[in-house]
């Protein structure tokens, strides 16, 4: 298997839009500081936080957007489908090590922020889910558990983005069409609309519960989350494979 | 003897069966033509050959070993296919990069210097070349990979006759200078007939001739003259087709070449391409 050779193309053609979004990433964390620095006064407080999402988006823009252009290039130069498959989960290991990475990056930065600024408040995604957890734990360890969550998190959806990616290529326009518009319509029109009117709005409740449960949040314990998502990771990835291993190139 | 072997393919679209119990050898270091008529099944079956496409049922083996999802096996083989795959924005120096990247004995200096004779700009992105130079960085990328077996889907698809011609006298070039079995599907049979050994005939999915070109121009032959004394030549023979230039007329007759002839009669090698339309609307032959 050509498998060195198509790992380093499934990356260069990461590697570009990667780097363009860490910079931009990094620059548009600096540039908050210094607009809070020069617009904050004594009496307010900045807050920043959330800065994960942005990569969390990125990623799963990826993973939806990999497919295609991928495999039809090295389906070209005759590597096999499980080549190919191997590699790409290869690559989205790499880039949620790197997004993770630039996240940890971000994070020290506004906490570096808010040590030079004192009326600005720095708070990373873990450390607003999981309060209890953090309390007096040392801080390289939960740098080193954020970073393993948003690995994790990042790997579960850039899976389920590919997912999506393989499954749309090898639908048929009708079927792209429903795809692109049910899904949509479903999450944000159907399930509430059946949710209030039949369930009462106990479909909502179960779902946070769920969320809850999965997430470990209740119990404040992380690695719930971590498992969990390395689950769907799992889980989208052989979907991925079941769906794609059969996937004809498309005249 | 090294080879490729298609056994016993069948594809289906829905209600149309593209290949119907499909059995072909290619051989090593031999140039083949693939001849069919629009829809015949030759892109169906070259894409089988080349793991882009599963077949309902059948197989095809490289040395005995099968193709399919084999990158060992694939390794040896490189499709040019009609529909580019080469990403839309990367450039052409960059498709040979990573050409050779997946193919080590891919020739960068015969890739760039094929480039100069089609006057190939290689700093254009894939989406910015025309249809015709759409086709040359196919060809010139599947001409300078070097493997025991190339396939070429249309390959001069929107090709001017200066740059076809070009390519048929590089391909033979090549395969003087380092011998591979090429496959060459195409419709433009008069123009690729000088170039290939071999033919694999397809029509509506079944192969109809598998033969050396030589054997198949035996079969039939081609008489000119004045247009009364070839109609009486020809009154009691299987004619498949007729040209008129003139008063002279020019019968294309199936059988053996007539060991003699009326003085104002001419006999020619027959035409690839008469014997083919001949093959290939005649519902008993294909049969």
């Amino acid at each position: 298997m050509n498998l060195k050779a198509s790992y380093k193309y499934v990356m260069y053609d990461n590697k570009m839009a990667l780097l363009i979004y860490s910079l931009i990433i990094v620059l548009l964390t600096v540039l908050l500081f210094a607009a809070s620095v020069s617009w904050s006064n004594e009496n307010s407080t900045t807050r920043i936080s959330g800065m994960e999402v942005a990569s969390i988006i990125f990623i799963f823009v990826a993973g939806l957007t990999s497919f295609k252009d991928n495999f039809h290039m090295l389906m070209q130069n005759s590597i096999s489908r499980k080549g190919i498959f191997t590699a790409t989960m290869l690559g989205f290991i790499t880039s949620s090590g790197v997004l993770s990475t630039v996240s940890i990056v971000v994070i020290l930065i506004t906490k570096l922020m808010a040590m030079m600024q004192k009326n600005i408040i720095s708070g990373s995604f873990f450390e607003t889910v999981y309060p209890a957890h953090i309390n007096g734990m040392n801080n390289v360890l939960i740098l080193l558990e954020s970073f393993l969550l948003y690995f994790v998190m990042m790997l579960a959806v850039v899976g389920i983005g590919y997912l999506i990616g393989v499954i749309f290529y090898r639908l048929n326009k009708a079927g792209k069409v429903a795809l692109a518009v049910g899904i949509p319509v479903f999450f944000s029109v159907i399930l509430p609309v059946v949710d209030v009117l039949i369930f009462d709005g106990r479909i909502t409740v179960g779902l946070v519960r769920f969320m809850d449960i999965i997430f470990g949040i209740s119990a404040q314990n992380p690695y719930v989350a971590i498992v969990s998502l390395l689950v769907v990771f799992l889980i989208s990835g052989l979907l991925s494979w079941i769906t794609m291993r059969k996937a004809s190139v498309k005249a | 003897m090294s080879s490729i072997e298609v056994k016993n393919l069948s594809k289906s679209y829905g209600s149309t069966q593209a290949l119907n119990q499909v059995s072909v050898n290619f051989e090593k270091d031999k140039i083949y033509g693939l001849l069919g008529r629009n829809g015949a099944g030759k892109t169906t079956l070259l894409n089988i050959i080349t793991n882009r496409l599963f077949a309902d049922s059948g197989e095809v083996l490289l040395d005995g070993k099968p193709i399919m999802e084999n990158d060992c096996v694939l390794s040896n083989i490189y499709m040019m296919s009609e529909k580019c795959l080469f990403p839309e924005k990367m450039r052409v120096k960059d498709v040979f990069k990573w050409t050779s990247q997946f193919y080590p004995s891919f020739n960068m200096d015969y890739a760039l210097s094929l480039s100069s004779k089609f006057e190939l700009d290689l700093k254009k992105k894939r989406d910015s070349l025309s249809t015709g130079y759409g086709s040359i960085i196919k060809l010139v990328t599947a001409m300078s990979v070097n493997v025991p077996y190339v396939f070429f889907d249309e390959p001069v698809l929107g090709l001017d006759a200066n740059y076809r011609d070009l390519f048929y006298r590089l391909l033979i070039e090549k395969y003087s200078e380092r011998p591979f079995t090429a496959v060459v599907s195409t419709h433009l049979i008069d123009e690729v007939s000088p170039v290939i050994e071999h033919v694999v005939m397809i029509d509506k999915g079944h192969i109809i001739k598998d033969e050396p070109i030589e054997s198949i121009l035996s079969q039939g032959y081609t008489i000119t003259g004045p247009a009364n004394a070839v109609d009486l030549y020809v009154a009691d023979k299987d004619v498949m087709s007729y040209d008129m230039l003139g008063g002279l007329k020019t019968a294309y007759v199936s059988g053996k070449v007539p060991s003699e002839l009326p003085d104002n009669l001419e006999v020619t090698k027959m035409d690839l391409q008469k014997m083919f339309i001949k093959m290939t609307n005649d519902k008993e032959v294909s049969k």
